[in-house]
């Protein structure tokens, strides 16, 4: 039972190890201070980046 | 000779039957097995399919972690606050606040490095009244919304009926309209229209609508760095006005609290008994510690829980600047999902921890389908959206979570099929609607408004916390006087 339980956490761990090698270097190459906890310079929205947009996002994050 | 065929057959009766369980626990290793398999099939596949999918991916996963965690903690609001009022035992709500610490402590250099994708909640008196909401509703349900999921997964059939109820409720309320527009002040009606928001989004026909945009949108979002002059992206900010202000001296404060009230008694009685030293400093310091690592169990769960929450916003923030956008929206609308996006173009994609507004986007999904339209609203229609449920990307960490629940079950023999009796769905369809009610009043549920927030240094986390603590005592208080009323019923009936 106990390693059947090992294979779990394994193949979780195997997961997110992937996981985080492909979403971490990206900020690296970036710089953090570049991401700025706001999503990254190269940003793309489907709308565009206008001033009424820029305040939509705003309420957006009032409201989840 | 009777008698040695007579032990020979019961000792073959013993063995036919441990090798039967053991059969049993066997075939439920085997399932929770299967069900890592399909998870791991789920990520491969889709990733050889689209790269996009690994964005989904990553909630998959961590969902999974966080229903493991959930499981093995048994980590549960609703039994932490019944526990604390009906039999004054504080060890799960010790174990909950630990948790909720531990996360701050990981969160707070993520936080620090601008890597987080928290972003703060409006702060008002709105927060404890939805928190109110929230706790009646948790306790009559039996267990809140996380721990609903992590139930389901043990087999719990009443604790889907909760997050059926809840997620109901929650997509009717966001788009009750008509003659709930009655009960809008002025106010807010006029505000809501200054917002200037697209023309598909009816904003002065729903309450909710006009409760957002005319009041919540209104009141000031801030962490605690922020009051105090910081910013959060910095070293001080993180760190001194998030996890200190915010988090440790509050919390430390609470259980403090909680040991003087519901611990110290015990714990100096048992002193006393044993013919020890029970006063001093000392003695208290020593008390409090031993409340704290009372739940070993709660805390080892939280302190993982802690860091797989960190280490979520981390990867999500990186996926994000990878493929270039801010929302998952344009990731959908690039792989050709483009049903039930929002009219901004966006969905529902936190980046952390969440669990209520998937749930009512299933909902709100089905609804749409059974043709009720319900895209114009700002909940859905302006900012999460109602994806098919298959992609959407929040909905793979709550169905990994009830997997990762049910995995851990499965292994420790927890699993077990427990089917509703009426009354049992009716408390639960009640603390459902009650629960629904209170995390779209608060924008969250005991995780998105409490345990996120809280951990992330948000003012509005301790108030949703306060009112989630006041409507869990009138929850145990309606649920003593109902009790006692069934018995006292009881006894009449049998003429004593």
């Amino acid at each position: 039972m106990k390693s059947d339980l090992w294979i779990v956490f394994a193949v979780t761990a195997a997961f997110l190890g992937f996981l985080m090698g492909y979403g971490v270097p990206p900020m690296q190459e970036v710089g953090i201070a570049a991401v700025g906890g706001h999503g990254g310079a190269a940003v793309e929205n489907t709308a565009e980046s206008d001033a009424v947009m820029e305040q939509y996002r705003e309420l957006e994050k009032l409201t989840e | 000779m009777q008698q040695q065929v007579a032990s020979e057959a019961t000792a073959d009766v013993a063995l036919a039957k441990m090798t039967l369980e053991e059969q049993e626990k066997r075939k439920k290793q085997l399932w929770a097995l299967g069900l890592v398999g399909f998870f791991s099939f789920i990520s491969i596949g889709t990733y050889i399919y689209n790269e996009y999918y690994i964005y989904l991916s990553v909630y998959l996963w961590f969902g999974m972690i966080y229903g493991m965690c959930l499981q093995y903690g048994k980590f549960c609001f609703s039994s932490a606050f019944r526990d604390l009022f009906a039999i004054r035992v504080p060890r799960m709500l010790v174990g909950i606040v630990i948790a909720t610490l531990l996360f701050g402590v990981v969160s707070a250099p993520i936080t620090a490095a601008g890597l987080s994708t928290f972003h703060a909640a409006p702060v008002s008196s709105h927060a404890v009244i939805a928190g109110i909401f929230f706790g009646v509703g948790m306790v009559i349900a039996g267990g809140c919304a996380s721990s609903s999921l992590y139930k389901t997964g043990e087999g719990n059939m009443n604790a889907l009926i909760v997050i059926l109820s809840l997620s109901l409720t929650q997509a009717l309320f966001a788009d009750v309209g008509g003659w709930a527009n009655n009960f809008v002040p002025d106010s807010w009606t006029q505000s809501a229209l200054e917002k200037g928001l697209p023309a598909s989004i009816t904003v002065t026909d729903g309450w909710v609508d006009q409760y957002l945009a005319g009041y919540v949108w209104n009141q000031p979002a801030v962490t605690y760095a922020e009051i105090l002059g910081m910013t959060n992206d910095s070293v001080s900010g993180a760190f001194m006005g998030n996890l200190l202000v915010g988090i440790i001296i509050p919390a430390g404060l609470l259980l403090a609290l909680v040991y003087a009230i519901y611990w110290r008694k015990g714990y100096l009685n048992k002193l006393k008994k044993a013919g020890k030293d029970a006063s001093g400093i000392r003695v208290e310091l020593a008390g409090y510690w031993s409340m704290i690592i009372a739940n070993k169990r709660t805390a080892i769960a939280g302190l993982i829980l802690g860091i797989a929450c960190a280490l979520h916003m981390l990867v999500m923030q990186g996926l994000r600047v990878k493929f270039g956008f801010k929302n998952a929206g344009v990731l959908l609308d690039r792989i050709g999902w483009d049903f039930g996006l929002s009219v901004q173009g966006t969905v529902f994609d936190p980046g952390y921890w969440y669990v209520t507004t998937q749930e009512a986007q299933w909902v709100g999904w089905s609804l749409q389908k059974m043709g009720i339209e319900n895209m114009d609203n700002i909940y859905f229609g302006f900012v999460n959206g109602i994806p098919n449920p298959a992609i959407n990307p929040a909905d793979w960490m709550s169905f990994a979570l009830i997997g990762g629940a049910a995995i851990i079950a499965l292994f420790h023999d927890e699993f077990k099929f427990k089917k509703p009796t009426w009354e049992t769905a009716m408390w639960s369809v009640i603390g459902g609607f009650f629960m629904g009610i209170g995390a779209r009043l608060g924008l969250g549920c005991n995780v998105g408004a409490f345990f996120v927030r809280v951990a992330n240094g948000d003012a509005s986390g301790w108030l949703f916390g306060l009112g989630m603590a006041g409507g869990a005592y009138l929850g145990v208080k309606f649920f003593n006087w109902w009790t006692e009323r069934q018995l006292a019923k009881e006894m009449e009936s049998c003429g004593l």
